[in-house]
């Protein structure tokens, strides 16, 4: 009986952070029907972005490798910036080099500009948040939230830039060669860490360390209690995500860009900023989760993978496309997973029994337990 | 417009880049009449990339000694280094790469017996003679003739491990974890169980886990409730810190023991206060008092930083193992074979070192404990078992 309480906590809060990375999925998929193979790769940046930023935080310094991701997200933030704005920068009569030049112009100032207000925010928010958490002598879950937004931010920042170098570019074409590219930004965002930060793993020491290693006692057995802060953390943002759904003009142009993309922008709807958005959400929720656990365990490139897939799973299971559904499901795979294992089932058939649901699920009801079923016209 | 051609320039020359370091890679390809190739195959990323790096730290410390004293027979010990991530088939790439393309003598790696299993049959067909420092798996040497080990098998230590733990400690209720990916483990536990259970202890729970998970709650809770003094877990470092410190926040009372996968750095510091008082067999302690051992430690100290362990030694023995068997026989592949099997009592910094026949290496085994020192944790020597 302890050891069954034991279980379900755990699988609750294992759960709640496949629902985060199963949202991920399923907005994505909502809005413009492309399985993101990348998502468990903006799991992994957040982490580590939380690690440096945590580093940073203890020390008083920012890292060179923090530095360089500035340097590089300020251009390309820039770049992003310039695609719309550099045009207003041409005199109407200017043709030729002159107008290239201009536009060039535009797209450095623009980067560097950006670039440097990073870099002092990023500078400013350690000095600042570092002074305030020494004054008041923080305990570790504080120094949690004060790293939980830049992984959110550099999650939204990566998942953006995946968006416009990977899918953008071949958005209409076929959807074996969106499927295709994503597991190709996948790899290459994997790989890109891996040569960037080596391949160690980064655990966060210090404070953090001292509040994980806080438990309270469930079925007579120590339970980190920062795992009941995963549970927190994840139904806060998932009302939060509902608010924004349903409640906002911004939502109504995601629903509507989900049901037709085509319709919506002939209506006005400006749908690639819009699907341009809805990548920031939930890449922003992947990096979010990637913190947490991070913050748990540690940070590594390959930490991605297994999350990244079991939540693809959790989101296909509570029906792609559904954000109850992906919650539901996220809940749903966390407690099977650990209840497999306290049933006595070798810990090797885990990953059998998570995909054997996943088909399951699609032979009995393919559209998902809380999906709408598709209907083809003919 | 204008920033879109931006971003397709980006693209452009990032993938000319990439081009350009791959062609660039390939070839590099130099084999002078001259020098000596040594392949080497280790995981320099990916999750066992701390054994990797600390296995390489000795080798390269071992040949830049031999070629500072002239070489093998004049000719100097070049490196081919391969990173196999720790992925079996790069590590079957890498031993045809390297064997074919790059044409070396004979390859050091790698490192786990599962990779070594794996490549096995290629090394075969290749006739490459590969040692290996440290892929302890029984059945890595007898499934080659060209497979070698310069480690101990997990048979013997196994047995060193529970008779320790059963007849000097007294250890009577023992729970072991697998790692279920790796025959390392799956390989140790099976003897450690035998061996617990012929000196009298009983295994109270037997649980597993997959490598690299993170969550060890169920498997933690089971042995809790088994009533175990004892829990043998012969792991990597990816994971026995995070079980370690979720032990510790369970509040499981057992003391933990672990093989020689324990001896580096990465399990030793990043476990947390759990590891105080926990045990593991080595290869090799710091604080043996050869001359030739004390110059190995200082050296790799002053060269990483860090105390050497079992990985760093056996690195370094590796290569002293390939340079006795070219000295007796020559630099051919099949003379540096011959040399190996000849190999009796070689004076490394593990300890003397024999070939037997089927490519194991006779020798003997040290156990060593865990303690707190300062703010960091160190290890001391308990006792050496010979085989």
């Amino acid at each position: 009986m302890d050891a069954l309480l034991y279980s379900l906590a755990d699988g609750v809060c294992i759960g709640a952070i496949y629902a985060l990375i199963a949202l991920g999925y399923t907005l994505v998929y909502g809005i413009i029907k492309l399985i993101n193979f990348a998502h468990g790769e903006f799991y992994m940046v957040g982490a580590d972005a939380a690690w440096f930023y945590y580093q940073a935080l203890l020390t008083g310094q920012v890292g060179g490798l923090l530095l360089i991701a500035v340097a590089v997200g300020g251009v390309m933030v820039g770049l992003w910036l310039a695609r719309r704005w550099a045009q207003r920068w041409v005199r109407p009569g200017w043709t030729g080099w002159r107008r290239q030049l201009s536009q060039l112009a535009a797209i450095a100032v623009l980067a560097v500009v950006t670039a440097a207000v990073l870099y002092g925010a990023l500078t400013g928010s350690v000095v600042v948040l570092r002074a305030a958490l020494m004054a008041v002598r923080a305990p570790g879950w504080l120094y949690v939230v004060a790293i939980l937004p830049v992984a959110a931010l550099t999650g939204a920042l990566i998942a953006m830039l995946t968006e416009q170098v990977a899918y953008r570019p071949i958005r209409g074409g076929s959807r074996l060669v969106a499927l295709l590219t994503a597991i190709g930004a996948s790899c290459a965002l994997q790989n890109a860490m891996k040569f960037v930060r080596g391949g160690n793993h980064l655990a966060f020491d210090g404070p953090i360390l001292t509040f994980r290693m806080q438990s309270v006692l469930i079925g007579g057995t120590g339970f980190p209690v920062v795992k009941f802060g995963f549970v927190a953390i994840t139904l806060v943002l998932m009302l939060g995500l509902w608010w924004l759904v349903m409640r906002t003009r911004f939502g109504r142009a995601m629903r509507a860009t989900s049901q037709d993309l085509v319709a919506a922008r002939l209506m006005g709807v400006d749908v690639d900023r819009v699907i341009l958005l809805t990548f920031a959400l939930g890449g922003a929720f992947a990096g979010v989760a990637g913190c947490l656990v991070g913050a748990l365990h540690h940070a590594d490139p390959m930490m991605g993978f297994m999350p990244g897939i079991t939540a693809f799973v959790a989101a296909v299971v509570g029906g792609i496309g559904s954000i109850p559904g992906a919650v539901l499901g996220g809940f749903l795979l966390g407690l099977l997973q650990v209840l497999v294992v306290w049933a006595g089932v070798p810990e090797s058939y885990s990953g059998v029994v998570t995909f054997g649901v996943l088909i399951a699920v699609l032979v009995v009801k393919p559209e998902g337990l809380l999906g709408r079923p598709e209907t083809v016209k003919v | 417009m204008m920033a879109n051609q931006v971003w397709r320039w980006a693209g452009g020359v990032a993938a000319a880049l990439a081009l350009a370091i791959g062609v660039g890679g390939c070839g590099k390809r130099s084999a002078k009449a001259e020098t000596i190739e040594l392949g080497v195959i280790l995981p320099l990323s990916g999750d066992l990339q701390a054994f990797g790096s600390s296995t390489l730290d000795g080798i390269k410390y071992r040949v830049e000694q031999l070629n500072q004293a002239g070489g093998i027979g004049g000719k100097l010990i070049s490196l081919q280094i391969e990173d196999d991530r720790n992925d079996q088939s790069q590590c079957i790439a890498a031993v045809t790469k390297l064997s074919g393309l790059k044409g070396v003598t004979a390859i050091i790696g790698p490192i786990t017996s599962t990779s070594a299993l794996a490549c096995s049959s290629t090394i075969t067909a290749e006739k490459v003679p590969t040692l290996s420092p440290t892929a302890t798996n029984d059945r890595v040497a007898p499934s080659s003739p060209y497979l070698f080990r310069a480690c101990f098998n997990d048979s013997f230590q196994g047995r060193v491990i529970a008779h320790y733990a059963a007849r000097d400690r007294g250890f009577k209720q023992a729970a072991v974890m697998t790692e279920l990916s790796s025959d390392y483990s799956i390989g140790l536990v099976k003897s450690f169980t035998e061996a617990f259970t012929a000196a009298g202890g009983t295994i109270v729970a037997e649980t597993s886990y997959q490598g690299k998970s993170t969550e060890f709650g169920t498997q933690l809770q089971k042995i809790r409730a088994s009533g175990a003094e004892l829990v043998f877990v012969p792991g990597y470092p990816g994971e026995v810190p995070l079980i370690l410190k979720q032990a510790a926040v369970m509040g499981v009372d057992a003391v933990f023991c672990g093989a020689d996968g324990w001896d580096h750095e990465d399990i030793i510091q990043k476990s947390g206060d759990k590891i105080v008082g926990a045990f593991f067999t080595g290869a090799f302690s710091p604080a043996d008092t050869r001359p030739h051992v004390r110059e190995f430690v200082t050296a790799i100290k002053q060269r990483t930083g860090r105390e050497p362990g079992s990985f760093e030694a056996l690195g370094y023995d590796s290569v002293t193992l390939l340079a006795e068997a070219m000295k007796a026989r020559g630099t051919d592949r099949e003379a540096v074979r011959e040399g190996l099997l000849g190999l009796r009592e070689v004076a490394a910094v593990t300890g003397p070192i024999s070939i037997t026949a089927d490519g194991n290496a006779e020798k003997a085994a040290v156990v060593m404990g865990l303690d707190k020192q300062g703010e960091g944790y160190v290890k001391k020597y308990l006792a050496t078992v010979a085989p």
